[in-house]
């Protein structure tokens, strides 16, 4: 039950000033890790191409997560940096200084395996005190990362943290009572990695926060933000009009207090360690990029949405007034209701009706095969022909999987193009050819943009006009929508002859709705998975 | 002494940010002509703080003589039915949408007219009518009807609320909303009288979730207790026939009334308060946006960004936020006035 505005109220009258206690973390060989991954990141973005800018944002990823998740120093981090290849590999593609770097972040993450990870052992500190001392407390961390929190209180005689434990996002920050206690690890940012509700300092539920940190890594200046009036950042409560006098400031004010743990605070060298979200958010310029808001579909998969986009969706209560609507992510579209992806025949795919899977089943087919009968070769015929993808072993694993909500396939036209090319070098001419002219390859990316989505969002005005049609026709086949929905969490539905439109629709069930991304237009509205929608965390 | 609970909670002393929302409403100025203005309230916690604020302009609207519809009803028919006679009769459209139309109207009118004493029934606006000559007519059953002007409060268009009940069941309680705000001179007229200048407008999620919120909160002194959203009287909330707040609902962009301008529009949430600053209908009147601060940062971006270019035309109003009751710990207040 969440607390009353009265109790809220209550709480915030009742203490004159929130504590923060910021714990700071110091590891030598962390810090080596750190530092070469981040050179790394800043020469890819700034100087590389395509390719290098996909491997730099992999590696802002991943630090991103090690600087913000209480992750265990093991082998999956030193596997993390492999999956780049092999160092004289990254030599030959990025040169003789990532090279270098890249041996350095290597041997760290090989040395780190000795150690236990500190903010671990902080947070098991930290989390034991409160429990013998009777106080409640949260933890704020994203959902995925909840079982690096899990795993520290696994062993016999721990208690393990219970899901009351934790709050995901700020609907759930919202529904929470008044407690005692929220641990964060990482900084305070509004946006990214490790991001948390602005409300944590604007609408405080609870009297102390431990944020445990690396040394470096601040908080997001502004952080806290109010529309109306800005927090107040020191001790001293602000009283009537505060900044340009046009706005009386809430008066909620913090007192932090900063303890720091490790060796001396400093990298080796003398120089203080670099916030990597600074770093990496000038890298990352919001000029390029939107805000978005992720629809999760599946365990694999999501799509981006702009703010208020306008979502054709399905939604399965019975007391539904308008089962099938546009709604807005995160407001009116909410987890449990399906999205609605039309596969329309008069949507322009160069005159191929998308069939689910049509043209997928014939090169999915034949390129198992061909891994089955010699992967090494596949790889290398592949790479002679200008598929130079950095992990491509992992990537033709992936695309062999055979269709789900999308067709797992090269992300990239021209990657596509080859790989047809060479998995079906007579494909024009063996009795399978693509219509009206249209080369097979191109036939066969169709399908797969149709099923991500590529071609709605290529022709939205048009598309608005076309939902506008569907919701009239979808209206009809209500019992049938309900069936299925009951019965499946994603399922398609022809379209029954004789209406204006003809195709298919897909249906796919919301399994969670997540702000705080920043991708490019050409992201949004495409169904992609969710470990290539990180990148897009801002 | 007026108690106050919360979701079914225990009896207490109204609290202060109760009372001070409420007074912020009955405090709002209503005299005119007076420069427009915006305010952003920013509250700790989503809350039922745009029906509280409604609540107390409502209070001040009920000490006003002037606040109520009965002055130019007739004009309000004779406009109804000219929408209905020029336009909705005759439109092609399935669905009503006046942007396609172009028509100028901001929603279909039914041409549907109901007696206030005998409400059974409804009358369809006739070809009758003479809008030359200002003189109604509808008929049922065969039967026309053209009824004075003097006499047109005795009718109303359907689905609204009467500008005036003058049965005894069905007015608005004078003692309980003056022992709420004690200081308030309620106007006994207005208490049987319906007003549209003042407007709620609710939650992006629609009708029910903004009287959901208000449903929760109740006022009692022990020998009666009303709930906020009966108390509010937006049409259809309570058995009350008198109405005195229109209602918009972002979701459907509707207003549930044929009105005017009103003159002041008391926003429920972020997405409510950016549609209604923006509309045509609204873009006269006053609006007073309420929000919580639990949200992601690119929707308390989008408001705080609102606020900033407002600021091209409009200037803080000093003086009424210096004469604001004191704004409790967790409540942000910012009032912008339109310069002049």
């Amino acid at each position: 039950m969440p607390a009353t505005a009265t109790q809220v109220f209550d709480f915030i009258e009742g203490h004159p000033s929130f504590p923060t206690e910021r714990l700071e973390i110091s590891l030598a060989e962390f810090g080596a890790l750190r530092r070469s991954l981040r050179m790394i990141v800043v020469n890819l973005r700034e100087g590389g191409d395509y390719e290098a800018a996909e491997a730099a944002d992999r590696l802002r990823s991943l630090l991103s997560e090690w600087l913000t998740v209480p992750v265990p120093f093991d082998g999956s981090m030193l596997a993390a940096l492999q999956t780049f290849g092999d160092p004289t590999g990254v030599e030959a593609r990025w040169g003789r200084d990532i090279r270098i770097a890249f041996d350095t972040a290597l041997r760290a993450a090989q040395e780190l395996q000795l150690v236990e990870n500190p903010v671990r052992t902080r947070l098991q500190a930290v989390v034991r005190e409160l429990r013998a001392s009777g106080r409640s407390f949260k933890i704020y961390c994203h959902r995925t990362a909840r079982p690096h929190f899990d795993s520290l209180f696994v062993a016999p005689g721990e208690t393990p943290l219970p899901d009351s434990a934790f709050l995901h996002s700020p609907p759930h920050y919202r529904d929470a009572e008044t407690f005692d206690t929220l641990v964060k690890i990482g900084p305070l940012r509004s946006w990214g990695w490790g991001s948390a509700p602005d409300a944590i300092k604007a609408a405080p539920r609870f009297a102390t926060l431990i944020q445990i940190v690396w040394a470096g890594c601040a908080d997001e200046p502004g952080f806290g933000y109010d529309p109306v009036a800005p927090v107040a950042s020191d001790a001293t409560p602000r009283e009537g009009p505060v900044a340009d006098d046009s706005a009386l400031g809430n008066r909620i004010s913090w007192t932090p207090r900063v303890t720091r743990f490790g060796y001396d605070g400093t990298a080796s060298g003398g120089a203080p360690e670099e916030d990597e979200f600074r770093v990496f958010g000038r890298l990352n310029q919001p000029g390029q990029k939107r805000r978005a808001t992720l629809v999760r579909i599946d365990g694999e998969h999501g799509i981006l949405f702009a703010p208020h986009s306008q979502v054709l969706s399905f939604d399965p209560a019975p007391d539904s007034r308008n089962p099938v609507s546009q709604r807005l992510p995160g407001e009116t579209l909410i987890e449990g209701m399906f999205v609605i992806r039309p596969l329309l025949g008069d949507v322009d795919l160069g005159g191929q009706q998308a069939g689910h899977g049509q043209y997928s089943r014939i090169w999915k087919a034949r390129l198992s095969e061909e891994r089955r009968n010699n992967p090494e070769r596949l790889v290398a015929r592949l790479r002679a022909a200008g598929l130079d993808l950095a992990c491509l072993p992992a990537d033709i694993r992936n695309w062999c999987v055979a269709p789900t909500t999308v067709i797992h396939a090269p992300h990239k036209r021209k990657h596509f193009e080859i790989l047809i090319r060479v998995l079906l070098p007579d494909s024009d001419s063996d009795g399978a050819p693509g219509r009206n002219g249209i080369p097979w390859w191109q036939s066969a990316w169709n399908e797969i943009r149709a099923t991500r989505g590529d071609a709605i969002q290529a022709g939205r005005h048009g598309q608005e006009l076309l939902d506008d049609e569907l919701v009239v026709i979808l209206g009809g086949l209500l019992p049938l929508i309900r069936q299925n929905a009951s019965q499946a969490d994603g399922f398609s539905l022809a379209l029954p002859p004789g209406q204006t439109l003809q195709g298919a629709v897909l249906f796919n069930r919301v399994s969670l709705v997540e702000d705080g991304f920043l991708a490019p237009d050409t992201e949004l509205r495409v169904v992609r998975e969710l470990n290539m929608l990180q990148q897009w965390r801002a | 002494m007026m108690e106050f609970s919360e979701r079914g909670g225990a009896w207490r002393p109204v609290p202060k940010w109760v009372g001070f929302l409420i007074r912020l409403g009955y405090g709002w100025p209503a005299v005119q002509p007076r420069p427009r203005r915006i305010a952003l309230v920013s509250m700790p916690c989503d809350s039922a703080a745009a029906g509280l604020v409604a609540f107390g302009a409502l209070l001040r609207d009920l000490c006003d003589p002037q606040a109520n519809d009965i002055d130019g009803h007739y004009d309000r028919l004779l406009d109804y039915a000219r929408q209905y006679l020029e336009n909705c009769r005759k439109c092609e459209l399935s669905k009503c949408d006046p942007q396609i139309r172009g028509c100028g109207q901001l929603r279909e009118v039914t041409g549907k007219i109901r007696s206030a004493t005998h409400p059974h029934g409804t009358y369809q606006i006739s070809e009758r009518t003479s809008l030359a000559e200002r003189q109604i007519a509808f008929s049922r059953a065969g039967v026309l009807l053209s009824p004075k002007p003097q006499y047109a409060t005795d009718w109303h268009i359907d689905g609204e609320p009467p500008p005036q009940w003058n049965n005894e069941e069905g007015d608005l309680s004078a003692d309980f909303y003056r022992r709420i705000l004690p200081e308030a001179p309620i106007d006994v007229k207005n208490l049987c009288q319906s007003y549209s200048g003042l407007c709620l407008a609710g939650r992006a999620s629609g009708e029910n979730a903004s009287r959901e919120i208000c449903t929760a909160v109740r006022f009692g002194d022990g020998m009666a207790e009303f709930r906020l959203d009966e108390l509010l009287t937006v049409h259809g909330w309570s058995a009350c026939n008198v109405s005195r707040i229109s209602f918009f609902n972002p979701r459907t962009g509707q207003l549930d009334r044929n009105v005017a301008t009103p003159r002041l529009v008391v926003a429920d949430g972020d997405v409510s308060f950016l549609d209604v600053i923006d509309r045509p209908e609204f873009r006269k009147g006053d609006v007073v946006g309420l929000t919580h601060r639990i949200m992601e940062r690119d929707k308390l971006e989008a408001l705080g960004n609102k606020m900033s270019a407002l600021r091209q035309w409009y200037i803080p109003d000093e003086d009424m936020l210096c004469a604001l009751p004191e704004v409790p710990r967790g409540i942000s207040v910012s009032i912008l006035r339109r310069r002049t």
